[in-house]
């Protein structure tokens, strides 16, 4: 069984007559420890796809069509409330694009990190409870002597959490405003805080956009590390192709709703199969090469609501054909593990 | 503005060096102004001297003097290095009090006198000054028409008067937040019914309100009764505007990403709008609520003034003002009016302060 399984989602904002689809048929799956990348230009749906795993898109105006979203086999859309709340954090937890504004700014962080252990890791430090389990959460803070109150051992897990995120002098930083670090250190705090209640997938929603290039490394280099240590899957979410081949083992491209592509990352790097894929790819600039000017897709993605009969990327693709237009192609397996939703694949 | 503040503030390196917390720049601003600074003080010495009136008080709020009805004030004078009060004697007439030449009591301190209650609370009968002498009094604001002294009924009156306006900002602000908050965040239908219902309490005139409500409550509750009435009935009125601004706060603050962290941690409604809503709109209700403590005040005085708040023995300053009130007393025994005075002082020191932290609160405004 998958970790996470979305079935032909299908999401409309609005209703009835003036229901807008933002997310059509869409079906991903995510094993327990694997990194599935989720790229594709602005507006095309990877952020409330993502949202959708913790049913974080508010309803209204959101609403869900059909399909579900199984996460460790029970649906999510059908959760209650309490269930919901269970599950964010508790086994799915997000990384959002800026730091900064995701922070609480009159919060000192310590204490925005204790507000996840607290809603998630009732063990720690608990008054009476079992010694063998005390005993553990002590051992995980680093060995608090005595019977430690739960004031100490949630000081002593955000220490732990923040110095895993490798942010120096933890002991001191817990007592910073937001506003007092760095775009950087302000994204591992949201890290911290994400990992902090022990999740099964870590939805990271452009968690590198805001930041400048060195940080973006450092980031993308702790989040890998992490997986590799804590063994939790991840969903990461970009518009940077350059960030796929170093994290993901997975690739869905998304277009206008829809999954063009879904792929092994190194098989869709070396060889892209949707015309929308290999445009995004010549599109990402290279160090050699005698290209003066950037490539681009001409034109915009088409807006939600305003699809193009047919193929969506139709309008756009540099070998469409006029069939093209008359009917939307589906996601076709078309070697081991490759879905693609363009009948003139093999087209070079 | 960093550079600016260093020179102005030449503090030691130490502290500059590490980043100012909120909270650290809002006092550092705040203390550079000294008029709000001023207010402050006052207030303090204003709540101070309510705390401990028992004590400050020479005498008991309900003690009668029935040879000395409308005495004007009685100052004590140094004389052969001590202070002393010297002794009135009334003359024929209306009210008419002559001093008595060479006939003095020395004024002491720490002195027994009328017992008390300290906070409510601890029986006492030690006094911060007096003579001793019931025939010697010390009447700092001379009394009133029952022979009263006004100055202790000033101080007892100051207990009610500087409490409603904080009680009842605490209960109409919590309420007007936690109203507010609710309608913000969850807008929609439930944003609609609550608004209304802000609207119509706020297009009923406060006075007509005030009084209709009081109307509602039963004759001769004690006095503590008719404390809490009026504390429930002023913030009964002044919740609902408090309501509207933070729900277009909180309206604003429920798009930004930290509330949907939030969400995404698994925090509930509730707590989303306890922590993360509400404790960002604190630097607007901290200035508010200190501009609005006046109105609350005056809410009391307007409720005693009508004969329908506070009642005859206990002394506030709104039924301190009822005796003032006729022309003829003005003229005669100017000093009735000190209640008014102490109203004027204690709203414009809580105006200066609130303008002062509204200034500090600002960061733009430098």
């Amino acid at each position: 069984m998958n970790l996470l399984e979305i079935k032909n989602l299908k999401m409309d904002f609005g209703k009835d007559a003036g229901a807008l689809r933002a997310i059509d048929d869409v079906s991903l799956a995510i094993g327990e420890g694997e990194t599935v990348c989720l790229v594709g230009e602005s507006g095309c749906g990877k952020t409330v796809t993502a949202l959708s795993i913790g049913k974080l898109v508010p309803t209204p105006p959101a609403h869900y069509v059909d399909g579900e979203i199984l996460l460790n086999g029970r649906d999510v859309l059908k959760m209650s409330s309490r269930q919901l709340r269970e599950i964010r954090g508790g086994v799915v937890s997000y990384v959002f694009q800026e730091p900064g504004a995701a922070l609480n700014p009159v919060f000192r962080i310590g204490n925005q990190i204790k507000e996840s252990l607290k809603l998630h890791r009732p063990d720690l430090g608990a008054p009476g409870t079992a010694s063998a389990r005390s005993g553990m959460a002590r051992h995980r803070a680093g060995a608090v002597p005595g019977a430690p109150s739960r004031r100490k051992a949630l000081d002593a897990e955000v220490i732990r959490l923040l110095k895993l995120v490798g942010i120096p002098a933890p002991e001191s930083r817990l007592r910073n405003y937001p506003f007092e670090m760095s775009g950087g250190m302000q994204q591992r705090v949201m890290i911290a805080m994400a990992l902090a209640s022990e999740p099964k997938l870590l939805v990271a929603d452009e968690p590198t956009t805001a930041l400048d290039v060195t940080i973006q490394a450092q980031i993308l280099d702790l989040l890998s590390d992490l997986k590799q240590r804590l063994g939790m899957a991840i969903l990461l979410i970009t518009h940077n192709l350059g960030i796929v081949g170093d994290m993901a083992d997975r690739v869905a491209v998304m277009y206008a709703g829809q999954i063009v592509e879904l792929s092994p990352a190194r098989e869709l790097l070396r060889r892209p199969l949707h015309p929308y894929t290999r445009a995004l790819m010549a599109s990402v600039p290279k160090l050699r090469g005698d290209a003066d000017r950037l490539s681009a897709i001409p034109g915009n993605v088409p807006r939600i609501g305003n699809f193009p009969p047919g193929c969506r990327f139709a309008p756009r693709c540099p070998m469409a054909k006029p069939e093209c237009s008359s009917k939307n192609p589906d996601l076709v397996e078309v070697e081991t593990g490759r879905f693609v939703r363009c009948p003139f694949w093999k087209t070079e | 503005m960093k550079l600016n503040m260093d020179a102005a503030t030449p503090t030691p390196t130490a502290e500059t060096q590490t980043a100012l917390s909120p909270w650290q720049l809002f006092r550092r601003r705040l203390r550079r102004r000294k008029i709000a600074m001023t207010g402050g003080v006052i207030l303090v010495f204003l709540y101070l001297a309510a705390l401990f009136a028992g004590f400050i008080a020479p005498y008991d709020y309900q003690r009668q003097d029935r040879a000395r009805f409308f005495h004007p004030p009685i100052w004590p004078r140094w004389e052969h290095f001590r202070l002393v009060v010297p002794r009135y004697e009334k003359l024929p007439g209306d009210f008419v009090y002559r001093e008595v030449p060479n006939d003095t009591r020395p004024l002491h301190f720490f002195i027994r006198g009328d017992k008390y209650r300290l906070f409510g609370l601890i029986p006492a009968s030690l006094h911060l000054f007096g003579t001793g002498d019931t025939n010697y009094p010390v009447y700092l604001l001379g009394t009133d028409q029952f022979g009263r002294c006004v100055f202790s009924r000033l101080l007892y009156g100051s207990q009610i008067s500087l409490s409603i306006g904080v009680i009842g900002i605490l209960l109409s602000f919590s309420f007007g937040m936690i109203i507010g908050g609710i309608a913000g965040y969850f807008a929609g239908a439930t944003d609609t019914v609550l608004m209304r219902l802000c609207e119509l309490i706020m297009s009923i005139p406060a006075l007509y309100l005030i009084i209709s409500l009081r109307g509602t409550f039963p004759p001769g509750m004690s006095s503590a009764q008719v404390y809490a009435m009026i504390v429930v009935i002023l913030s009964f009125i002044g919740w609902a505007g408090m309501a509207r601004v933070i729900r277009g706060m909180a309206l604003s603050l429920r798009e930004q990403p930290f509330v949907l962290a939030a969400r995404a941690l698994g925090q509930t409604h509730l707590k989303v709008i306890a922590r993360h809503i509400l404790p960002n709109t604190f630097s607007y209700v901290i200035v508010a609520a200190t501009l609005n403590v006046p109105y609350y005040i005056l809410g009391e005085v307007v409720l005693s003034f009508l004969g329908v708040g506070i009642q005859e023995p206990n002394a506030s300053w709104g039924n301190m003002l009822t005796a003032a009130q006729n022309t003829e007393y003005l003229k005669n025994f100017p000093w009735l009016l000190a209640p008014g005075a102490a109203i004027f002082v204690t709203v414009l020191a809580f105006n200066f302060l609130g303008d002062g932290l509204r200034d500090a609160a600002d960061t733009k405004a430098q």
